[in-house]
């Protein structure tokens, strides 16, 4: 009885624990807008490369101006659009649960993804400079999936499988799909955001 | 067991911090544990507790010195954040001592 209820007592505790610092507002809605907008973003490069008649390891930023600027402002607008509408829906759920948009729990998350980012966008301009342009989105894949992994650590499981997702195809993509790095861009960022924003909705209702 | 809202009368067989042992301020105490500060909202969304109940454990656990507060707002609404002292952790670290030694020697038993 005694062993029972000590038992009891630190159950209660660790419960509330990892209550307490689990991140749990994730918008389905925002994932899937994303998706459609890097989905965009695809077809708009597609339509650049052909037009220039470039393939992606062909560019070099400061010589194929006519293709890579309009690339580099293509994605910098897709990442801007993607940051603004999860925003807006995070802000828009908390305001409906009566908590913070800025919670304690979010400031530990963003610390965890930005070394991520940081890498990931050093490695983007270093490559764009070297003319290694088709290893831009596996750059991308890599450091966007190691940045939620390490934000999953404090979600929920759908969020380490999204990140575990992109590790996977990135290095699977430089080794095997180079030529097709484009289309492998549109499958992740593309494909498993849409998918990923289907479960939570179905999981979560929202 | 008659009240699963009470907490085990384990402070009579171990000597057991009566401002931590009681089933709301424990919860407290756990939720404020793992994140830097939580808000009133926030703790009262972990804890499924009403307005009144919280706020009452809340200022015992302020008047003992284990917790500060913190005024904040949420546009305009006002939503105090709270976070652990130093004499806080050690409160509650001393707590869970305890309680992992009675657990312990009970097995030993």
């Amino acid at each position: 009885m005694d062993k029972e209820q000590a038992f009891q007592d630190i159950k209660y505790i660790r419960e509330i624990m990892a209550t307490s610092s689990r991140y749990t507002n994730l918008s389905g809605i925002a994932s899937i807008t994303s998706g459609l907008v890097a989905l965009l973003g695809c077809a708009i490069s597609y339509w650049v490369l052909k037009e220039n008649n470039l393939s992606p390891e062909e560019i070099r930023l400061f010589e194929h101006t006519s293709a890579s600027y309009p690339l580099a402002i293509t994605w910098l607008l897709v990442f801007i659009i993607s940051v603004l509408v999860n925003t807006y829906f995070i802000a828009r759920n908390a305001k409906k649960i009566q908590q913070p948009a800025i919670s304690s729990l979010s400031k530990l998350i963003l610390f965890a993804l930005s070394p991520s980012l940081i890498v990931g966008c050093f490695l983007t301009f270093f490559f764009a400079k070297q003319g290694k342009t088709d290893w831009i989105p596996i750059v991308w894949m890599i450091f966007y999936g190691l940045g939620v992994w390490s934000a999953g650590m404090f979600s929920v499981q759908e969020v380490r499988r999204l990140g575990a997702a992109f590790i996977f195809t990135g290095m699977l993509t430089l080794l095997f799909f180079l030529p097709h790095v484009l289309l492998l861009l549109a499958i992740s960022f593309g494909g498993y955001h849409i998918i990923y924003g289907v479960s939570l909705i179905r999981r979560y209702g929202s | 067991m008659e009240n699963n809202n009470h907490l085990p009368d384990l402070d009579k067989l171990v000597d057991l911090d009566k401002v931590i042992h009681e089933r709301v301020r424990l919860g407290i105490m756990s939720a404020l544990t793992a994140p830097q500060e939580l808000s009133f909202i926030e703790i009262k969304g972990i804890l499924n507790v009403t307005d009144g109940n919280l706020a009452r454990h809340l200022r015992i656990l302020e008047e003992n010195g284990y917790i500060t507060a913190e005024k904040k707002f949420i546009g305009r609404k006002p939503n105090t954040s709270y976070k652990l002292t130093n004499s806080g952790k050690e409160a509650f670290k001393d707590y869970i001592t305890r309680l992992e030694k009675l657990v312990r020697d009970i097995q030993i038993d």
